[in-house]
């Protein structure tokens, strides 16, 4: 009851797909960490995070998404995200420079694709957060 | 007679000797007839009645019998006229009786007739009853000459009976008394009703109780009753209560005993006072009557007195008894209620507690409101059947297990089904009606579910009212596993709800569907303000207050921006949500669009997370967020009591970089007492739906 966010896992063990709907913030953003983090074999390529469906992230999400990000660079891993240009949080999200260490994809089957190396992109070069 | 008997002789030789033969039987007759007369004249003397005889127009005592003259003690008085010998016995009705046979020639008797007389011959009047027979005398033509009167004196039996009839009517008022007294419940009245009684019982010019006082500083309660009623007992009566009470023995003063302790013009004449004792023979006060109205008081008086302390004692402690059990229910029930409606964003929530009179047990009604997590309420209206503490207790516990299992998160049927079997369980046999609704303000929709409680009122924006559709359901702890079921429906911005308990609409020698008729009617000329209507409703409903303890609760969707809106939340991480969720439905309400609505609410949301995680120790705090909307600029403030820190650590930045882009302006205030961030912001402005409801 009161779930701000839900995350479901899907795809497969090369490139697990968490799909974030709802909200997060402070209050459930530890939680959403931990469950991404569980989400990833080390044998994976990388991680697609959904976030069509996410309605909000504040600063504590997007602090997920930088940990994430970093924690998956150290293991030659690649997180990519759907977010349709459409989406509220596009804005907060690439306002705080989390494109420059998860690129965004504009639907499911494109980041599915990056994040299996089909696709030839820019490799973040590590968890470093950008500087406010 | 005789010049014709000497015409005759002359006349008719032969008729003389059978006329001297008349005239002999005639004086043998006569001789024969004063024989008689003295026969009975001794008769009459020997006679145990008073017998008398007046004779001629002046009413000469022409005989009386010696019971007569034991009565009166005079002597001297035959021969003479009665209204010289008895003159006061004028103006009672004796001497018109007399005039009344010595005219018609009618005789008169008359039973236990009073007459006031000098008995002792000193000049002292006493009243003495007669069972009395007049009888006129008559001469040979017939005319009426005098009287025989014929007096039994029955004073004794008539006083006996007298005495026996006071008894009875003694006890008919003790037992009147009793009936009274057991019957009211508080003290003072007990009070009034006894002194009543008491001056009624024996026949006082005044009356007082007192009560000696309970406790520390009580006062002494004190109960009056006059022959004038602006009588307010001196302090001298005042005294001799305390003294009856501290003697805790009755106490019979007479006129020498009064002449002895009191002077002056205030001195009783005559005083009985007479104890109220507890059960324990300890005294609680003293009832005391002053100048019984036809002399002196009695040892009997007493006996009666004592009687009706005793019973007026009885109904002191059980009134004191039923009083503490009633104001323990009551600070019960009143401890159960909230304290206040707590505020909610976009509704206007009002509610009435009515208890019943002073003399009436507390009863089972209650009303509650009590906000989620996620921004929606629930209200609860319900009545537990019953009064007195176990009520109040079982509607306690039922308003608390409500709450819980709404705070759980169960839906309003689930609530009152899980609810229902908790009070199978706990109090077998406790049956209870209520109402349980979730309201979510930003949708205004209403979900609720009844457990035979009378229908909820739906006034519309109109005006127009009607009993809002419900499931037909039964009350809680009634059915095992009952199963009650839900409706929904939406509140339009103006509209009222309106929930109450049936001692609204019971109203005496009325049904209950004429009650349900009667508020819809009242409703049809509410004013406009929710608290204004709901005093019309009680006004209309109830003008000489409720029989039945009322509990009423209305809400109304209001426009969320028509008043500065203030939310005070706990410093807790969950609280961001709430917040956020409000500043979007209030921003959406006033009509922002959906970019403004989300950048306000990360800007609100980032500040009441830097609050919540900087401003605060592991202490516990609050956050309040006031918001207002002027013309097309939203101004927000985040109020909190630490003191704000500058952003540290990598990404902590991040908050303040997001409140600086949603936002126009920032502004940070730190003052001793806390900190205050002050954000502002120019809206695309959409028509609110609101709005234009409203306009």
């Amino acid at each position: 009851m009161n779930e701000l966010a839900t995350l479901t896992l899907s795809g497969d063990e090369s490139v697990p797909v968490a799909t974030l709907a709802g909200e997060v913030d402070m209050s459930n953003a530890d939680e959403i960490a931990r469950r991404l983090a569980d989400a990833v074999p080390n044998n994976a390529a990388g991680l697609v995070i959904d976030l069509s469906a996410a309605t909000y992230l504040d600063s504590a999400a997007i602090r997920v998404l930088f940990d994430l990000a970093r924690r998956l660079g150290n293991r030659q891993q690649r997180v990519h995200a759907v977010v349709p240009m459409k989406s509220m949080i596009r804005r907060v999200l690439q306002l705080t420079q989390v494109d420059a260490v998860i690129p965004f994809e504009e639907d499911l089957a494109a980041a599915v694709a990056s994040a299996s190396g089909q696709r030839v992109e820019n490799s973040p070069s590590g968890g470093a957060s950008p500087t406010t | 007679m005789n010049s014709e008997l000497a015409r005759l002789r002359s006349e008719n030789a032969a008729l003389r000797q059978l006329l001297e033969v008349h005239e002999l039987t005639a004086l043998q007759q006569a001789s024969k007839a004063e024989h008689v007369r003295r026969r009975l004249l001794d008769f009459i003397d020997q006679a145990p009645a008073i017998i008398s005889i007046i004779t001629g127009p002046d009413w000469i005592l022409e005989y009386a019998n010696p019971p007569f003259f034991q009565l009166i003690s005079k002597k001297d008085i035959v021969g003479k006229p009665v209204r010289e010998v008895f003159p006061e016995i004028e103006g009672q009705g004796l001497f018109e009786v007399i005039e009344e046979v010595m005219t018609t020639g009618q005789p008169f008797t008359s039973d236990e007739t009073s007459v006031w007389f000098d008995r002792s011959g000193e000049g002292t009047m006493v009243e003495g009853f007669f069972n009395q027979t007049y009888q006129p005398l008559r001469d040979e033509n017939g005319d009426v000459y005098g009287i025989l009167s014929h007096s039994v004196e029955v004073t004794e039996q008539v006083l006996a009976r007298r005495r026996v009839e006071a008894m009875a009517a003694e006890l008919r008022g003790l037992s009147l008394a009793s009936l009274a007294l057991s019957v009211i419940r508080e003290p003072q009245a007990i009070l009034e009703v006894a002194a009543t009684q008491a001056r009624e019982l024996v026949l006082a010019r005044r009356c007082l109780i007192t009560l000696l006082p309970v406790g520390e500083e009580a006062p002494i309660q004190v109960a009056s009753t006059a022959a004038r009623s602006d009588w307010e007992p001196e302090q001298i009566a005042l005294d001799i209560a305390v003294e009856t009470a501290q003697r805790t023995m009755p106490l019979l003063l007479n006129a020498e005993d009064v002449a002895e302790r009191y002077h002056g013009e205030k001195a009783p004449r005559s005083v009985l006072g007479v104890p109220l004792l507890n059960p324990n023979g300890e005294p609680m006060g003293a009832l005391v009557l002053f100048d019984r109205i036809d002399g002196q008081f009695s040892e009997s008086d007493e006996v009666v007195m004592q009687q009706l302390t005793f019973i007026t004692a009885a109904s002191l402690v059980s009134a004191r008894a039923y009083e503490q059990e009633h104001r323990i229910a009551e600070t019960l029930q009143r401890s159960l209620l909230p304290e206040r409606i707590p505020k909610i964003p976009g509704i206007n929530v009002d509610a009435r507690y009515l208890p019943a009179g002073a003399l009436s047990d507390v009863g089972g009604d209650w009303y509650d409101v009590l906000p989620l997590e996620d921004g929606r309420f629930v209200v609860t209206l319900g009545d537990v059947v019953g009064r007195g503490v176990r009520a109040a207790s079982v509607m306690g516990q039922l308003r608390m297990a409500i709450r819980s299992y709404a705070m759980d998160g169960h839906g309003p049927a689930a609530v009152l089904d899980r609810a229902d079997r908790l009070l199978q369980v706990t109090d077998p046999g406790q049956m209870a009606t209520a109402i349980h609704a979730v309201f979510d303000p930003m949708k205004r929709t209403l979900r609720i579910a009844s457990a035979g409680h009378p229908p909820p009122v739906l006034l519309s924006a109109q005006g127009e009212p009607s009993f809002a559709p419900s499931q037909p359901s039964v009350p809680m702890g009634v059915v095992a596993h009952a199963r009650h079921s839900e409706s929904e429906l939406t509140l339009e911005p103006g509209s009222t709800f309106l929930l109450y308990t049936d001692g609204l609409i019971e109203a005496r020698g009325e049904g209950i569907e004429e009650g349900m008729e009667r508020l819809l009617s009242v409703l049809r000329s509410a004013p406009q303000g929710l608290a204004e209507l709901l005093d019309h409703v009680v006004g209309q409903l109830l003008p000489n207050g409720p029989v039945d303890d009322v509990a009423m609760l209305g809400m109304r969707p209001i426009s969320l921006l028509s008043e500065p809106l203030r939310l005070k939340v706990p410093a807790e991480p969950r609280s961001v949500a709430l917040v956020r969720h409000t500043i979007n439905w209030c921003l959406q309400e006033a009509g922002a669009t959906e970019e403004d609505v989300f950048n306000v609410t990360l800007a609100v949301s980032e500040a009441c997370a830097n609050a919540i995680e900087h401003a605060y120790g592991p202490a516990d705090g609050s956050v309040v967020v006031d918001v207002m909307v002027e013309e097309d600029t939203v101004t927000v403030v985040v109020h909190d009591k630490g003191q704000w820190r500058p952003p540290r650590g990598a990404g902590r930045g991040r908050g303040l970089q997001l409140i600086e882009m949603a936002m126009d302006d920032v502004q940070i205030d730190r003052t001793e007492g806390g900190t205050d961030v002050t954000m502002r912001k120019r809206l695309t402005m959409e028509p609110s739906p609101i709005d234009r409801v409203e306009s």
